[in-house]
Order: structure tokens, then C-alpha cells, then sequence
């Protein structure tokens, strides 16, 4: 199991590092001096570098927030609730039942 | 007419001859849907009709989704399983084509009857759907969906009612 765990990396790691795209993009003149200030401000040595962190981190949290919920504790609660005394399905629920029992084989 | 659902397949089905009111659902099916299920994030089920199998009547995507509890009083967490990630099953798109009205609901059911199913492989207790503006969050409240926590376009219903929908089928 642990040699496995150790070739892993070595097999897919060069895949992932050395391919690139190129991204291309418009942007208002005043954006990026703004960009070039914030890269400054970041210690980036270079608005590409920002630019690519920043929109990695960005792009992950989104993909990250699209697959979960975090619930608080006043939701959890209902949200448990609800999933252990389910409620009867929806009269509008059950007629597209019957309809889908009649047009779908 | 009868309605048969397929897993979308790229040489079968007519992806560029999908209209559905919503752009970016027409160019979610056909320009990403396949990349999608190439590197197994969701999978897109159509639906066709069995006199015209390569015209995509309507299609939706399922992947799976994490519900992520808050602390829970301990004889609550107790009944949970799995607590406090709760593993569930995303409906993140659903489309119908416009010249097929009334179809919408079709594909609902068998995305809540395939999720079920789903169940006896992999666990998931509820269906949670993505609700892209205001009309498709009426057509989810309808069929019974209720908010999931603070976003007000996320809605879900408990795998238990399902369950009894499904089971009520004589």
C-alpha cells in the first residue's frame, strides 16, 4: 500500500505541472493599474502571478461552494428534522408521478 | 410519445437542435455537459421521445452533494449516520425544450426516481436542486422543494419523500 501511494505522484504529478493554456482577456485600462497596485501590494512580482493565484483561489471556492451547503445550527437542526419525519410528496409531486407512469416507459 | 430517458450520448443525440428559453442551459448541453461526464463531476440524463430518439426533449445533470451540519444537540447527531457531512444528490441543471411545454415535471420525477435508486449504491438523503431564477424556484416549491439553509436558490427535498412517492406506485 505505501510503495502504491508513493509511485502516485510520479506518474500523474508531470501531467498536471507542466501543461499550460493560454487565457486572454479585455480589460478597462484603469483595471489594470489597479491590478498592477494590488499585485505590488500582494508582494507578487507580476500581475500574471496575481492574476493567476488570485483567480485559482477564486475559481476554487466557487467550484468548491457549487458542490456544498454549510448549514448553521438553527438550520442543521431543521434540516435533520426534516430528513428523519419526512413530509408526504407534494399533491402537484404525485400527479407528475401518475403522468410520468403514463408517458415514460 | 412514450418518453424514454438516456444517458446523453454525443453521437445519438441532437444537442445542437436544443431550445430551451435558458441560453446558458442550451450551451451547458452543448458545450460542457459531455466534458462534464468525461471527468465524472455529473452526469446528464435526456429525455427523448421513442418515435424521434435523437431530439432532446429535456435533459438534467446529477452529481453528488455534501450538506455540511453546524454542532447538533447529541441525540439528534446520534441518529445521523454520517453527521456532520451529509452526503445528497444535486440536480444542478434541468432544462425542457420549448416546443415540448408541460414536460418539465417528467424530468423531475425521473431525476428524483433515479436518485432514489441511487441510494441502494451510494447514500444520499435528500435531493437538492439548483434553481437558476424564479420561475424554476416556483416549479421546485410546487413539487414540494424547501430552501436549504441561507441561499435562497438552493432547495432540497428529503430522500424520505421520495421514497414514499416512488413506493407509491401500485
Amino acid at each position: 500500500m505505501a510503495a502504491l501511494t508513493r509511485r502516485l505522484p510520479a506518474v500523474s504529478a508531470p501531467v498536471t505541472e507542466n501543461r499550460t493554456a493560454r487565457l486572454e482577456a479585455r480589460i478597462p485600462a484603469n483595471l489594470k493599474e489597479i491590478l498592477m497596485e494590488a499585485a505590488g501590494l500582494t508582494g507578487h512580482s507580476s500581475v500574471s502571478s496575481y492574476i493567476v493565484q488570485t483567480l485559482q483561489d477564486s475559481a476554487s471556492r466557487t467550484v468548491q461552494q457549487a458542490r456544498r451547503t454549510q448549514l448553521d445550527a438553527a438550520e442543521s437542526a431543521a434540516f435533520v428534522q426534516s430528513l428523519l419525519a419526512p413530509s408526504a410528496p407534494a399533491p402537484a409531486l404525485q400527479a407528475a408521478f401518475a403522468c410520468y407512469r403514463e408517458q415514460v416507459r | 410519445m412514450p418518453y424514454r430517458f438516456e444517458l446523453l450520448d454525443a453521437a445519438r443525440h441532437n444537442r445542437a437542435g436544443f431550445q430551451s428559453a435558458a441560453g446558458a442551459l442550451n450551451a451547458y448541453l452543448q458545450q460542457q455537459a459531455r466534458k462534464d461526464a468525461d471527468r465524472h463531476l455529473a452526469a446528464t440524463f435526456v429525455m427523448v421521445d421513442d418515435a424521434a430518439p435523437a431530439v432532446i426533449v429535456g435533459f438534467y445533470t446529477l452529481s453528488n452533494y455534501t450538506v455540511e451540519l453546524a454542532e447538533l444537540p447529541a441525540d439528534l447527531a446520534r441518529k445521523l449516520p454520517r453527521y456532520p457531512r451529509l452526503p445528497a444528490t444535486l440536480i444542478g441543471r434541468l432544462a425542457r425544450d420549448d416546443r415540448f411545454p408541460g414536460t418539465g415535471a417528467l424530468l423531475l420525477v425521473d431525476a428524483l426516481a433515479r436518485a432514489y435508486a441511487q441510494t441502494k449504491v451510494s447514500g444520499s438523503l435528500a435531493v437538492v436542486a439548483e434553481a437558476k431564477d424564479d420561475t424554476a424556484l416556483r416549479f421546485y416549491g410546487k413539487h414540494g422543494f424547501v430552501q436549504l439553509g441561507a441561499e435562497p436558490n438552493r432547495v432540497y427535498l428529503a430522500m424520505g419523500t421520495v421514497e414514499q412517492l416512488v413506493r407509491s406506485a401500485g
